[in-house]
């Protein structure tokens, strides 16, 4: 990882945070909504491979816990550094073609981070997120994410490449 | 072999974040360094924060306007009949009100109305999906602490959990992590009310099944035992009564008095629990 690359992702987490904390925070349907830190988890592991994936995925994570209230520091590093390498694990082994490939990735990671983020919860003692509730958040959440995945996806791309052109989510 | 190398150093990078995550929260949980953090961290972004807000804010009231457009208009209906009512009340209220406060100065209680505040403007939603939390354009630069009371013109909004120097973050009744102790206007029967998970309304705890209660009776905070809130805010009124044959507690639901769903103004009272 060049300084560059570094320097660029870190932008992307710092915008992130920033938007999640502001516009995100208040566009929100039955208390789901777009997960920013967790989509750019998803995309650096989907272009860079489970390594780069998980620790990204921690370090994001660490930052946006810095920002939540009800849980401890630490839970969103370990579902977002388990989901950047699950997802980059799986990545190696699928085909990158399809212009659905991108939004279907990203539903399916947050889905797994959140899954993750709601277990760890529940064991530290946080009955309230097991409800029915939960649900409608999950498949929101998902589908928000899916929705936003192609910027983002486009964006990390960006972020690690060296001024190649890469393209990510369909032929063309 | 170099394929299996590969695999196992991911194994053991993945391994160690997981135990480095892990550290982190039995730390955080036992220690009060993850508060220092976070403050550091949300002096760090607030400024951004202030301006990205200012240019965003039309999108959210249009988004939430968008949501809630259904609502908006049996509410409206709803509000005008409450205003109605509320305008009969008014002066009995006020002459109740002047005789409350000499009785009170006479026992040397404290009064909201005495209690020192701050304004403040309602700027975000909460951060993650599973906190009922708003987000405050005032913080420790307006004298705010951690575990001030927060209302609004109709009752009980909550109380600070989070502060930075520009903003706060205020933990909602809603929130199944908040507890209030509160006590019935009616009666002076004391309860604890709770939030439930992704639900508008409270449930009133720690009453006996067979006290005396009936639907529509004002809570307001008991100020109990060095209580968090002062005495006498009021919390909401007696929704829904579910009295079961053999039940030890009462199971009873709170109408909040304040919309959490529509906050723009609060106050946040500058009370110290007496046993901080």
């Amino acid at each position: 990882m060049t300084p560059v690359r570094l320097a660029r992702l870190s932008l992307l987490v710092v915008v992130a945070v920033v938007l999640q904390t502001t516009i995100f925070s208040e566009l929100r349907i039955w208390g789901g909504g777009l997960l920013l830190g967790l989509l750019l988890t998803i995309a650096v592991a989907f272009v860079c491979g489970s390594d780069v994936g998980a620790i990204f995925g921690f370090v994001c994570g660490v930052i946006f816990d810095l920002f939540l209230t009800g849980t401890p520091l630490g839970l969103s590093a370990l579902s977002y550094s388990l989901v950047g390498y699950a997802m980059g694990f799986f990545e190696g082994s699928m085909l990158r073609s399809g212009p659905l490939v991108t939004p279907i990735f990203a539903a399916g990671g947050t889905v797994f981070g959140l899954l993750v983020f709601i277990t760890g919860a529940a064991i530290l003692g946080d009955g309230a997120v097991l409800s029915i509730r939960t649900v409608g958040v999950v498949v929101i959440s998902a589908t928000a994410n899916a929705l936003v995945a192609p910027l983002v996806f486009a964006a990390v791309t960006w972020a690690t490449s060296d001024g190649e052109r890469v393209r990510v989510g369909w032929k063309g | 072999m170099v394929a299996y190398r590969s695999t196992n150093r991911r194994r053991s990078i993945l391994i160690l974040l997981i135990l480095t995550a892990i550290t982190l929260i039995t730390l955080d949980s036992r220690t009060s360094g993850g508060g220092t953090a976070r403050r550091l961290a949300r002096d760090a972004v607030s400024p951004l924060q202030g301006g990205i807000g200012s240019v965003t804010s039309p999108v959210s009231d249009w988004f939430s306007g968008i949501t809630s457009a259904g609502s908006l208009k049996s509410e409206n209906r709803r509000l005008r009949k409450q205003l109605d009512d509320a305008q009969g009340q008014l002066d009995s209220a006020q002459t109740a009100g002047q005789e409350n406060e000499r009785l009170k100065k006479l026992l040397d209680l404290p009064s909201v109305a005495q209690i020192p505040s701050v304004a403040a403007r309602v700027v975000g939603g909460p951060v993650g999906n599973f906190e009922w939390t708003v987000q405050l354009d005032r913080g420790a630069n307006s004298g705010l602490e951690v575990g001030m009371p927060v209302v609004a013109g109709e009752g009980l909004v909550g109380r600070v959990v989070a502060i930075s120097s520009e903003r706060s973050t205020v933990l909602l009744l809603t929130d199944p992590a908040s507890g209030v102790g509160v006590r019935l206007d009616r009666t002076g029967l004391t309860g604890i009310a709770e939030g439930r998970t992704g639900r508008s309304d409270l449930k009133l705890a720690f009453v006996n099944a067979t006290a005396d209660v009936q639907n529509g009776d004002l809570v307001v905070t008991s100020g109990l035992q060095n209580g968090r809130y002062p005495a006498g805010i009021p919390v909401g009124k007696i929704d829904k009564l579910n009295k079961r044959a053999g039940a030890l507690d009462l199971d009873a639901q709170i109408a909040p008095a304040v919309d959490f769903a529509h906050l723009e103004f609060v106050k946040v009272l500058k009370y110290k629990a007496p046993s901080q």
